[in-house]
């Protein structure tokens, strides 16, 4: 290498080294300026970020940053306000926590803002916070994003507006108010037609108070009147009012405003006792009254269906604005009161001067100072005057007319002074009675009639009432006397409507009861007197399936008294229907039957033990019979045997005492034979009865007891006798004791018949046992039944058989009875019932 | 004017020339700096004047062309400090239209006080870009040689094409029309 190159060298390499140092200078100083730089950045930011704090602190808006669960971020000191929190509450870390059950569409609002658009969005909010407090709001918000520019959060500016929205609402209201104001006022002066106003009115009161229900009343004559109305109160498509209601000002909540002369808001009418329900229940009501000088002239009613519907902002208003429309109002009333009061003369005119010339009340008009003014054409009829005297009467002193028609009168002088005496007391008397010579019953009223408070005429007026008066005299007779039956009747009579309130009772029911008439009436007569409702009631069940509304099936109930005895009582009802067939109540007829209840009770015990002790006599008697037969039958056996052994021993004269002990025992053997047959029927008493055919019955008995003595003794009977019903071995025994007695007792000198016959009655048959016997002597009739009694010494009889008979035939509900005479016959009668 | 101009046009003329060149010409151009260059800094414009005089006087080689050739040389330099800037690019043409949107913003980062030209972009198609070019210092030949370099550089054939007239002399403007 020359010297050339390595000076050459030596200079790059000079300048090269030159280089670095100023390019190690440089970084350096760049170095050291980054740092500085950094430094002041780093206090720059603290700086910021402690402005930023202080800023939002100071913020007058409350600030929220949320993310998107609802999660509060960050807040400040507004914010706490806003919510209302005490000092002591920490800050809620979400936004679900605020209590108000709509956050929830407050969250979903935030999330559809952020994914829409990437804009601020404002809009308007409202809630209560935790110091109940309502709060209107505007929200701003805002997405925060960081850097990788998804957003995380929402930054939401909250200004509270509740006052300017306060504000807002009022100056609205006011606006409102003074448009409505402007409007009536304009409508109302355009006409003089109360109608026509207050339906103006009520329209445009209904629209204000935004309710479909308004009611104009005017104060007519004392009475609140609706004049005019909307909604449900009017015909569709007219002006006329459904069920136009006059209340007395004393009624109601209307009334109530309308005495106090103030107006009134009703949150809720279910809990005032004076609203009164018009064509709809509705829960807030709003009542303000019209006055002018300082009296009311009218209502206005306004009703809603919701509970608090009225503000008292409304009612200031109304109360203002009334005032500044009385007076047109006003007018409209006094207007059309003219035309009521107008419309009315006429009418009552025409009406008055119909009534004046009817034919049914005759009037004469008469004038203060006693001059005929007018005479009515039914009173020239009653006094029977032509009617073309009418002229004549008219301007006739009252007195001279008086004199002349006093003569029709029974008692004349009594008519003159009484008319006297009624003008000079000048008040009015009605329906006085007067009794015509003819003997006709006229009716006068006398009527002074006041005109504008002045004494004017006086008005008399005759009715004929002769009939009225006979009608009514007989129907006071008819009624004292039925009254006077009814009461004094033992039936006890009871009159309920159709709650069964008790309407009237007669003095037997009183006395049944026990209770004064003053208790009985208007109490329910179930709860007062049944003893057991249910049973009634039942009752009732079963009868109606059978007879609908028809109670006078009698019944048997039990009452209790006053003095709480129990009675039993025969009842029986009947429906009440009015005059048009309305059933309004019912009367029942009661018959207090516990006496004989009790008679009966004891007589069914007593038939009872009777019936006992019958059947344990007839059982001792059939014992005792047959117990006597034993020993009877023993000693017959052994007065043969005596009698058998010592046959040729023995005396003619101890042979006939053996006789007469043989007699003896047999008739003994009889009596205890008839005593047995005598138990027997009564103790057959319940035995049953069969269908009997007769003439089988009598040919057996014939064939069995009677053929072999055909010759001596005929049986005449016809070939067919009814079917009976009756016990068979009692009708065989009457048969045969009857038929046996005429044989027994045949005139043995003539040819004996029996001759049996029947006839058939209407309940009954009639058999009829006739014979050509003996007869029985006269003395001996009496006897004829009786028992153990002989009408001779006969031993095949023991004097209980027609007894029995008599007893059988009575038992079975018939009779018996004989005709005979001595030495002719006779004639046996008895009776069967069919 | 930045001093990585000042160092490379050294290495440029060492390469091209060699080394006792780049000795000669710092001792006849009489300059302020001596000679001494850091990339870091920057140096009177006048001196790279001098220097590309020298250069070209005693070589026989025009300036448009030294320029030029200057131009082509610097580019791998910049593309290898600053390699993250061109890979966004798959077209030169992008890059070119992308010089005063996004490679002098990045310039800047690194040198605020470089003072850089302006590129504007006046046409753009997919074959043909038309950018007026507005420098103090007309240094249209170095431009050009770093545009060819681009073209090069992404195996695009295609000229630039210069209209020297386009502002007049007042506005500096040149306008460079590259069709590929």
């Amino acid at each position: 290498m020359s010297i050339n190159e390595i000076e050459i060298l030596k200079r790059a390499l000079n300048r090269e080294r030159e280089a670095k140092e100023i390019a190690e200078k440089f970084v350096e100083q760049r170095i050291f300026n980054l740092y500085s730089e950094n430094v002041s950045l780093n206090k720059k930011f603290k700086s910021q970020s402690e402005f930023q704090r202080i800023l939002i602190d100071n913020l007058v808006d409350a600030l929220f940053v949320i993310d998107f669960k609802g999660n509060i971020l960050q807040s400040n000191k507004e914010a706490r306000k806003l919510i209302g929190l005490k000092s002591f509450e920490n800050f809620p870390n979400s936004i679900s926590e605020f209590s108000n059950n709509n956050y929830k569409s407050l969250l979903h609002k935030f999330k559809n803002l952020n994914l829409k658009t990437l804009k601020e969005k404002s809009f308007k909010w409202n809630f209560i916070n935790r110091k109940k407090e309502n709060k209107v709001v505007m929200i701003k918000c805002k997405l925060l994003s960081s850097g990788d520019k998804n957003s995380h959060a929402i930054q939401a500016i909250v200004r509270d507006i509740t006052t300017e929205h306060k504000l807002d609402l009022q100056l609205q209201r006011n606006q409102e108010e003074q448009k409505f104001e402007s409007l009536i006022l304009k409508h109302l002066l355009a006409k003089d037609d109360l109608y026509e106003n207050a339906w103006t009115l009520v329209n445009h009161i209904a629209k204000y108070l935004k309710t479909d229900d308004c009611v104009f009343y005017s104060v007519v004559n004392d009475k609140l009147i609706q004049i005019a109305a909307t909604g449900n109160k009017v015909e569709t498509n007219s002006k006329t009012i459904i069920n136009r209601l006059k209340l007395p000002v004393t009624e109601g909540i209307i009334g109530k405003v309308a005495r106090s002369k103030q107006g009134l808001i009703i949150n809720d009418t279910s809990k005032d006792q004076s609203y009164i329900v018009d064509d709809a229940q509705r829960l807030s009501e709003i009542t303000v009254p019209i006055i002018l000088d300082n009296e009311v002239i009218g209502v206005i009613d306004s009703e809603h269906p919701e509970k608090n519907h009225y503000k008292q902002y409304q009612l200031d208003f109304l109360s203002k604005m009334t005032t500044s429309i009385a007076l047109r109002i006003k007018a409209s009333i006094t207007e059309f009161e003219k035309n009521i009061n107008t419309e009315e003369l006429i009418r009552t005119k025409s009406r008055l001067e119909l009534i004046f010339n009817s034919d049914h009340n005759a009037e004469v008009v008469e004038s203060l100072d006693g001059l005929i003014l007018d005479v009515g054409n039914a009173f020239l009829k009653l006094f029977s005057f032509p009617l073309e005297q009418k002229k004549a009467f008219i301007g006739m002193s009252c007195a001279t007319a008086r004199e002349n028609l006093k003569v029709y009168f029974k008692n004349e002088e009594e008519f003159v002074t009484r008319i006297d005496e009624l003008i000079t007391n000048r008040n009015p008397h009605l329906q006085e009675i007067l009794e015509l010579k003819d003997g006709r019953f006229l009716s006068r009223d006398f009527m002074p009639v006041v005109l504008n408070g002045k004494l004017d005429c006086f008005v008399w007026r005759y009715r004929d009432v002769t009939l009225s008066v006979n009608y009514e005299k007989n129907i006071e007779f008819e009624k004292t006397k039925y009254k006077s039956i009814i009461d004094n009747m033992n039936l006890g009579l009871l009159e309920v409507d159709n709650n069964d309130n008790i309407l009237s009772v007669n003095k037997s029911l009183a006395v049944m009861t026990g209770y004064s008439t003053q208790e009985l009436f208007g109490s329910k007569a179930k709860d007062l007197l049944l003893s057991n409702q249910n049973e009634l009631n039942s009752l009732f069940r079963e009868k109606r399936e059978y007879h609908k509304h028809n109670y006078s099936v009698p019944f048997e109930l039990e009452i209790i008294r006053k003095d709480g005895t129990k009675r039993n009582w025969l009842t029986s009802g009947n429906a009440l229907k009015d005059i048009n067939g309305v059933a309004y109540g019912s009367v029942w007829v009661n018959l207090d039957i516990t006496e004989l209840k009790n008679l009966i009770d004891k007589n069914e015990k007593l038939i009872k033990n009777l019936t006992d002790s019958n059947e344990e006599l007839s059982h001792y008697a059939h014992l005792v019979s047959h117990d006597l037969k034993t020993p009877l039958r023993t000693i017959s056996t052994f007065v043969n045997w005596i009698k058998d052994d010592n046959e040729n021993n023995l005396t003619d004269e101890s042979i006939e005492h053996i006789k007469t002990l043989e007699d003896t025992i047999l008739d003994m053997d009889k009596l205890i034979s008839s005593t047995l047959q005598f138990a027997e029927i009564r103790s057959s008493d319940g035995k049953k009865n069969a269908r009997i055919n007769l003439s089988e019955v009598i040919n057996t008995l014939i064939a069995n007891n009677f053929l072999l003595f055909e010759k001596e003794f005929k049986i005449r009977y016809p070939k067919n006798f009814p079917i009976i019903e009756y016990n068979e071995v009692q009708i065989k025994q009457i048969f045969q004791n009857l038929i046996d007695n005429s044989f027994k007792y045949r005139d043995k000198k003539k040819s004996s018949y029996v001759e049996i016959a029947f006839e058939d009655k209407l309940d009954h048959y009639l058999f009829k046992i006739k014979d050509n016997g003996i007869g029985i002597d006269k003395s001996y009739h009496h006897m004829v039944f009786t028992i153990f009694k002989k009408m001779n010494q006969r031993t095949d009889s023991s004097g209980i058989g027609l007894w029995i008979i008599k007893k059988i035939i009575e038992n079975a509900g018939g009779k018996i009875w004989f005709e005979s005479t001595l030495g002719e016959g006779t004639t046996f009668y008895f009776t069967v019932k069919k | 004017m930045k001093g990585f101009i000042f160092t490379n046009f050294i290495d440029f003329v060492e390469k091209s020339f060699g080394l006792e060149m780049v000795d000669k010409m710092i001792y006849n151009s009489d300059l302020k700096s001596k000679g001494v260059y850091s990339a870091f800094n920057s140096y009177d414009f006048s001196e790279l004047q001098s220097m590309l005089t020298y250069v070209c006087s005693k070589s026989g080689m025009e300036s448009k062309i030294a320029l030029e050739e200057f131009g082509k040389f610097v580019f791998p330099y910049l593309i290898g400090k600053h390699s993250y800037i061109i890979e966004r690019y798959k077209d030169p043409l992008e890059l070119i239209a992308g010089i005063e949107s996004h490679i002098h913003m990045e310039v800047k980062k690194l040198y605020e006080d470089a003072e850089l030209p302006t590129f504007s972009v006046v046409e753009k198609t997919k074959n043909q870009l038309g950018i007026i070019y507005q420098s103090k210092r007309g240094l249209t030949y170095f431009a050009i040689g770093l545009m060819k370099a681009t073209l090069s550089h992404f195996n695009v054939k295609g000229n630039v094409s210069v209209d020297e007239s386009f502002g007049g002399q007042e506005n500096n403007a040149i306008k460079f029309t590259l069709t590929v």
